[in-house]
């Protein structure tokens, strides 16, 4: 493959990563929790209910 | 065609009547007995019988007819002369109306001459190489050559006052590529004769009237080594002056049918990439190979040497190939006064040429048929400049300035074209070697991506949703410090495709304070949970008499791919100094735009640009590392 060919390349492919990241929404902010929380518990108000979340964030929850 | 009135004149030797133009005939020589007489008011007078001309290759003969610049002529005289670089012809020219001019073949260049007056105060004892010399309307001409020629032999009827055996002093000028100029002071008073280079075409010559024997159609002649009897081939018999044996190294004397050692067994035997007699098309020429030396300089001990193989094309041009180090050239000649000097610098056909190397070129061994006396030793006054592909060489011996402009030709093309499989390993970067690392073509397809680039910012800064989905109030924050405020949000809904979220955290009034947030985002159908945090602070003082402040009263982070759907926060707060106490709010964006992504694209499409750049640059300082101008080096 010829050089010019190989630099078109890389191009078109920063500048496809780039659309990909914007129009996908990538981002490096906010971790995904390994567990879901019980759909139940996201009824209440309550300090003491959302369990993962409170151990999650290491939270005392007060 | 006829010219003016025809005139008859008896030989003053034989009594023969020959027929001549008359009209300024000064030199008539008899063509039964080649005797010369000078033509005067008074008669004619004898000057001896001359010798037979020696039957160059020629386009011209006595009779032949043409059409120059709508003059129609016929040739009528011919003068054979000899510079010390072998016989050439001169032919006196008349046309219809009786006027004179002068064509000269000389290394298969065909110049149109005249006659024109000389200006005032012109002075041979004045005259400099490379010195302008100005030759009144007819402009001002740089002097390429000083020296002194022979007058050979001649024939037919000339218009100037002949002796054979003569000693003639002359100056070469050339003004621009093809412009050229002659002075002559061999009787004292300078004669001027001015013309220019042009094609054999533009003679419209009578094919009828044209010689048997022209240039393309010389003969190869064999002739014997007088040192160790080798059979040696000589494909420009009519102008080979030398020879090098490449059986045994001498270098000969060509006289004829016969050859003469000049320096015995004393050259190395030199073994050539390309064999003598080889031909090939390279650049639309035909080539054939007729001798090879080796010349080169020496600078500070070392020998930097450079072969150049003499190449002869069928209308008897000569060219030269040229390889150093394993890089080649093809080398026409070109005028001394095609090009401008500019400081260090020539200026020719809207090219700048660089100076790239100088020094006292030095002969190293010849093999091969040469048309001048070139020996072992011989040395020249060289420089090269460079431009590109290009190369424009001057150089200079005693009394002579010549120049040519080579380019470059690719080894694997000079194989191919002389039929020759391996070819030297071509050695470090070549003076003219072509920078292929495509610098510029890539950073014009970088300029490309970045347009596209921009685009794409722009379009994403116009298609982003960027809408506020979530706004709410909390606080105070607790105290003592570390002390959590959690709160839930009301639900609130995400649309659309999978997008980022901001979520920002604003503490307008903070002041000498700090308030975290660790929030969780969840999405209420599912329960899949996206955990963030985020910080406000603002600190000023004042320190050694300068005030400072530090920290933002906003944070924010952006949660990536986020699908559309129902979705409630869960936010605890705590705060550090004057931030307990304080009031927040936190806000939630929708796809907002990453400049920052489109500014990393952009440093990425800068990594092959400048990576070709790099590579190029590296090219040109190992070219100019073998220059007399290393980069880095005043």
């Amino acid at each position: 493959m010829s050089r010019r060919l190989l630099v078109i390349a890389f191009f078109t492919f920063v500048l496809g990563l780039y659309w990909t990241a914007e129009s996908r929404g990538w981002a490096v902010g906010g971790r995904k929790a390994p567990e879901r929380i019980d759909a139940g518990q996201l009824r209440s108000q309550s300090p003491g209910s959302w369990g993962y979340v409170y151990w999650y964030h290491g939270s005392r929850g007060k | 065609m006829s010219a003016a009135s025809k005139y008859v004149f008896r030989c003053g030797n034989c009594g023969a009547d020959s027929e001549i133009a008359g009209v300024g005939v000064k030199t008539v020589i008899c063509g039964f007995c080649n005797w010369s007489s000078l033509r005067s008011e008074s008669g004619a007078e004898a000057m001896g019988e001359v010798s037979q001309v020696t039957p160059l290759a020629s386009n011209l003969q006595i009779g032949t007819t043409g059409s120059y610049a709508g003059r129609q002529f016929e040739v009528r005289g011919q003068i054979q002369l000899d510079h010390g670089a072998g016989l050439w012809n001169e032919w006196a020219v008349q046309d219809g109306g009786g006027l004179w001019f002068w064509i000269a073949e000389a290394q298969g260049e065909i110049l149109v001459f005249e006659e024109e007056e000389a200006p005032d105060g012109l002075r041979p004892k004045d005259l400099q190489l490379m010195d302008p010399v100005s030759l009144g309307p007819k402009g001002k001409f740089i002097v390429t050559e000083l020296g002194k020629g022979t007058v050979v032999t001649a024939r037919g009827e000339l218009p100037v006052a002949i002796e054979a055996g003569e000693i003639t002093d002359y100056a070469d000028l050339q003004r621009g590529a093809d412009e050229f100029a002659t002075l002559d002071w061999t009787r004292g008073d300078i004669e001027v004769f001015v013309g220019r280079r042009v094609p054999l075409s533009s003679l419209g010559l009578d094919p009828a009237s044209q010689p048997e024997h022209q240039p393309h159609r010389i003969e190869a002649r064999r002739l014997d080594c007088a040192n160790c009897g080798a059979d040696l081939t000589v494909r420009d018999p009519e102008r080979a002056l030398r020879l090098g044996c490449e059986s045994c190294g001498s270098l000969l004397d060509v006289d004829g049918h016969e050859t003469r050692v000049l320096i015995k067994d004393e050259q190395s035997k030199a073994k050539l990439a390309l064999p003598l007699g080889s031909t090939a098309e390279i650049e639309g020429l035909s080539l054939t190979i007729l001798g090879a030396m080796e010349r080169g300089v020496k600078y500070e001990g070392r020998w930097y040497p450079w072969r150049e193989y003499l190449c002869r094309t069928p209308e008897g041009a000569y060219r030269w190939v040229v390889e150093n180090n394993g890089h080649w050239m093809l080398s026409s000649p070109s005028a001394v006064s095609a090009f401008q000097r500019s400081g260090g610098r020539l200026r020719m056909d809207g090219k700048t040429y660089k100076h790239f190397s100088g020094g006292k070129a030095v002969v190293r061994w010849v093999v091969g048929e040469f048309y001048w006396r070139v020996k072992v030793g011989d040395e020249a006054e060289t420089d090269d400049y460079v431009a590109g592909s290009r190369m424009l060489s001057t150089e200079r011996s005693s009394g002579e300035a010549a120049a040519s402009i080579g380019m470059h030709v690719e080894r694997g093309d000079i194989g191919k074209a002389f039929g020759v499989a391996s070819l030297p390993r071509a050695k470090g970067v070549g003076p003219i070697q072509p920078n292929r690392m495509g610098a510029r073509e890539t950073w014009g397809l970088f300029a490309v991506a970045a347009i596209a680039l921009l685009a794409m910012l722009v379009m994403r800064g116009v298609s982003a949703d960027s809408s506020l989905v979530h706004d709410s109030g909390h606080g105070p924050i607790p105290s003592p410090a570390g002390t959590e405020l959690v709160a839930f949000t009301d639900p609130f809904e995400l649309t659309g495709d999978q997008a980022n979220v901001e979520v920002q955290l604003s503490a307008p009034g903070i002041d000498q304070g700090w308030v975290g947030l660790s929030g969780a985002l969840v999405e209420m159908d599912s329960g899949e949970v996206t955990t963030f945090a985020t910080e406000a602070q603002r600190y000023s003082g004042v320190s050694g008499g300068e005030s400072w402040s530090e920290g933002n009263r906003k944070g924010s982070t952006i949660l990536g791919s986020i699908p559309a759907g129902q979705y409630r926060m869960r936010l605890a707060f705590t705060g550090f100094d004057k931030g307990c106490g304080s009031s927040v709010e936190v806000q939630v964006k929708r796809d907002v735009p990453r400049p920052s992504y489109a500014l990393f694209a952009f440093l990425a499409l800068l990594i092959p640009a400048i990576f070709v750049q790099v590579l190029s640059i590296k090219m040109e300082a190992a070219r100019w590392a073998d220059s007399d101008h290393p980069w880095g080096e005043s």
